[in-house]
């Protein structure tokens, strides 16, 4: 008895894969409605399999809101590596610094390092009345105490520490390429955070590279203080 | 960083880790999720959950398959559980997943001469043809065709029978033939009617 169409198609719906068996070929070699069935349930599934190999990226915000709901969830944190790096030019870097009185406390040692060997009076544009010392106009809010940190600091470059240039010259230089690239990655963030002045995380980077340039020259004035044997 | 690093710093609760395993797995869970519902927003809802469950669980994995086996099913269990919570009729396999036909599925008339559609179709029209499928045809028929799921394995993750799943399938693709037959005979008038018009000016 010859298969009908029915049959055939019943037989397709059953098929998983493998070839199909030898009734349902014979009544393909007949049938051109089938031959045509089989052959676009093949173009389809060949098809399908070239979608499946296919990937579409999700937006970024998918990323943004998953890693929030971990963070959330207590279930990733940052690699202990990354919070006590020191690159000048990272932004982890200046991590430990984040608390204000943790910063403020610096700030205070560095200033009153500074005028023990009398850096104050030997500083150029030595500018110690701090009342003077305003936000210019037209120029981002940084705050009062940061700007009074930057006239002392930031006009300091290594040639007015005392002392620093009887060291030997390879840490002479190197404390001078570090005071460099921090300098430039204090104009850097400047310039972010007058472009944009309310970028809490500008301010923020603007506020740890001072810090850092803090350390370098309180590094560089222990050196001078000490000869170098620390 | 290798995939079995970032699964050990991952299980150690490592950020980066994480990132790393997202940005491995995030393109193929995400076009899976948006196969199975069609829709980008949510789509984008079930790739965040998938991940969501597998960074909670990533610390019960222990290596006896393929890591992208397992994140595989579990981005599958987690759509299809979200399906079945919204529109449970819709996606029930144990009835007619199209409301307007009364047969038991996408009839063939016989003796009716086919449009082939060996070398016409491509990739989009199937894709927007599989979009007009019920949520039922459409499921089986992305996980069994477009995702290669045995139908033991959808019958145990659809909560089905695996006759159901082979019946699911071959009404999908006998609905999906139809609708790529109808693209291709508009997409015939259309250029009948662009050769017209351009013969005629």
């Amino acid at each position: 008895m010859t298969m009908q169409c029915e049959q055939f198609e019943q037989i397709l719906e059953q098929q998983d894969e493998g070839a199909l068996p030898k009734p349902a070929l014979a009544h393909l070699e007949t049938c051109e409605a089938c031959r045509a069935l089989s052959s676009d349930f093949s173009a389809i599934h060949d098809m399908a399999l070239e979608l499946g190999a296919e990937d579409v990226a999700p937006p970024e915000r998918v990323w943004i809101a998953l890693r929030n709901q971990l963070e959330a969830e207590r279930l990733i944190h940052e690699p202990q590596d990354a919070l006590q790096s020191a690159s000048p030019a990272g932004p982890g870097w200046w991590a430990v610094f984040q608390r204000p009185a943790v910063a403020g406390a610096f700030l205070g040692l560095v200033l009153a390092a500074a005028s023990a060997v009398g850096y104050l009076s030997n500083a150029p544009q030595s500018a110690v009345h701090y009342a003077q010392l305003t936000p210019q106009q037209g120029t981002s809010s940084v705050p009062a105490a940061d700007s009074v940190f930057k006239e002392e600091v930031l006009t300091v470059g290594s040639d007015s520490i005392p002392g620093l240039q009887r060291q030997d010259i390879a840490v002479t230089d190197s404390i001078r390429r570090n005071l460099q690239i921090v300098d430039n990655f204090i104009a850097i963030c400047e310039k972010s955070v007058r472009e944009q002045p309310d970028n809490q995380m500008a301010k923020e980077y603007l506020y740890g590279a001072y810090q850092q340039k803090a350390e370098l020259l309180a590094t560089a004035m222990n050196r001078s203080m000490t000869g170098g044997l620390q | 960083m290798t995939e079995a690093e970032a699964i050990r710093l991952a299980q150690e609760g490592d950020a980066g880790a994480f990132e790393r395993i997202y940005r491995l797995h995030s393109r193929r869970v995400y076009a899976l999720c948006l196969r199975m519902v069609g829709n980008t927003a949510e789509a984008e809802d079930l790739t965040q959950d998938a991940f969501l469950q597998l960074f909670r669980k990533i610390g019960t994995f222990r290596g006896e398959s393929a890591f992208s086996t397992w994140l595989h099913r579990l981005a599958v269990n987690v759509v299809l559980m979200k399906l079945r919570k919204k529109t449970l009729p819709e996606t029930s396999l144990e009835e007619s997943a199209d409301p307007e036909d009364e047969s038991t599925g996408p009839r063939r008339e016989i003796g009716v001469p086919d449009l082939l559609l060996t070398g016409s179709i491509d990739r989009v029209h199937l894709q927007r043809a599989i979009e007009q499928l019920p949520p039922g045809y459409r499921q089986v028929f992305v996980l069994h065709d477009v995702q290669g799921f045995e139908h033991n394995e959808i019958a145990g993750l659809m909560d089905c029978s695996i006759g159901n799943s082979k019946s699911q399938l071959h009404k999908a693709r006998m609905r999906l033939r139809e609708l790529l037959q109808e693209t291709m005979r508009d997409l015939a008038r259309q250029e009948r009617q662009a050769a017209k018009t351009s013969g005629g000016s």
